[in-house]
């Protein structure tokens, strides 16, 4: 776009405060029903990889005190710039660091005993995954199950496996300790927080 | 006479070495100067240069606090002199250029036109002109201004060794 060999600078929300909310209303939402797919709008430009939608969370999300971990095509220096420039948030190589950590696919997913689970004192402690999921309803169907879930929801995105979910499921059997997943769809977010129980 | 020849000299060699050397020294200069401007001066001066850029706003203009840090003496340590507020803006022309604007205060829109002015900077065919119809006059009235400052309270000094004895 430009000749300058210094950054390439993409805008961020067009109305910072009420996309954010917006937005932010999406996560609680998709957070208290897990497993529900709930839209979201994304910023119109965004440094690829980094989808719109995940470019929404991010910027709502992550501040200066929360630093972010990116793994896989992520790890660019524009994704990286992106983020800081709009965030403020430090991004950290080591990801026991990292309060929020960005996949651009599942299997992208490091050992998630490498993410920081919190503490028995502060189980808030914790990091948050943000995985970019391709699309919702395709893949290995699994049934969900606990706090905000009336009986049981069947849930299912591109690239999720098994191995994945025996993963999850392991997350959440270290209640109240463990990781909050976020899956980002092309204009929708849903959410498997560590209270959820998984059966296939 | 002769000393305050060779300090404008030196002046001179330093600017041309900066400009040409580190260009970032030299942005650094212009975005002090737009940033401690005065905002109708600086309006003023946009008007005269009569142009219309078309510009997307790539971050805010959006407004927050800074920690003002000291030196005592300029050499002691650091110390936090107090908080202030700033208004900051990030402006992408349709050319791909971009400018960062800080001014103080709650000012929206001079810290819109402070970036964009930064981004005309960035231009090679453009900065020249900017330079000396915005830049130039905004940084000669900043002279005065301090030097009028300085003046008006160097007639307040007190010498205390005047206060010796003399008898």
């Amino acid at each position: 776009m430009s000749g300058l060999a210094q950054q390439e600078y993409f805008a961020g929300f067009g109305d910072p405060v009420h996309e954010a909310q917006a937005c932010f209303r999406s996560l609680m939402e998709a957070m208290s029903r897990p497993g529900s797919i709930v839209e979201v709008d994304g910023p119109c430009e965004v440094p690829a990889p980094l989808s719109p939608v995940m470019a929404s969370v991010a910027l709502t999300l992550c501040d200066y005190e929360t630093p972010i971990g990116l793994v896989g095509e992520l790890r660019s220096d524009a994704v990286a710039g992106y983020l800081r420039f709009h965030t403020s948030a430090p991004v950290v190589d080591d990801l026991t660091e990292a309060a929020f950590v960005f996949l651009p696919n599942v299997s992208a997913l490091p050992d998630l005993g490498t993410m920081r689970p919190g503490t028995a004192s502060y189980p808030d402690k914790s990091a948050t995954i943000v995985i970019d999921a391709g699309s919702f309803g395709t893949g290995l169907d699994v049934d969900l199950s606990g706090p905000g879930i009336e009986t049981h929801v069947c849930f299912s995105a591109t690239g999720l496996d098994a191995p994945f979910w025996r993963h999850a499921q392991a997350n959440h059997e270290r209640y109240p300790l463990g990781l909050d997943i976020i899956f980002c769809g092309p204009n929708a977010i849903a959410a498997l927080p560590r209270s959820t129980k998984i059966e296939a | 006479m002769a000393d305050k020849g060779d300090g404008q000299v030196a002046a001179q060699v330093d600017r041309e070495l900066t400009s040409k050397e580190a260009p970032e020294v030299a942005r650094k200069r212009w975005i002090g100067v737009l940033a401690r401007a005065d905002q109708d001066a600086t309006e003023e001066l946009w008007a005269a240069l009569g142009r219309t850029d078309a510009y997307t706003v790539i971050r805010g203009p959006e407004q927050g606090l800074v920690m003002v840090r000291g030196r005592a003496g300029g050499t002691g340590r650091a110390f936090n002199l107090g908080e202030m507020t700033v208004t900051r803006c990030t402006v992408r022309l349709a050319g791909g250029a971009v400018g960062h604007g800080y001014v103080c205060g709650r000012r929206p829109e001079h810290a819109e036109r402070a970036a964009l002015i930064d981004a005309l900077m960035q231009l090679e065919d453009e900065c020249q002109v900017v330079d000396a119809q915005i830049i130039g006059p905004l940084e000669t009235v900043e002279e005065k201004r301090r030097a009028s400052r300085s003046c008006k309270s160097a007639a307040t000094k007190v010498d205390f060794f005047t206060m010796v004895r003399s008898e």
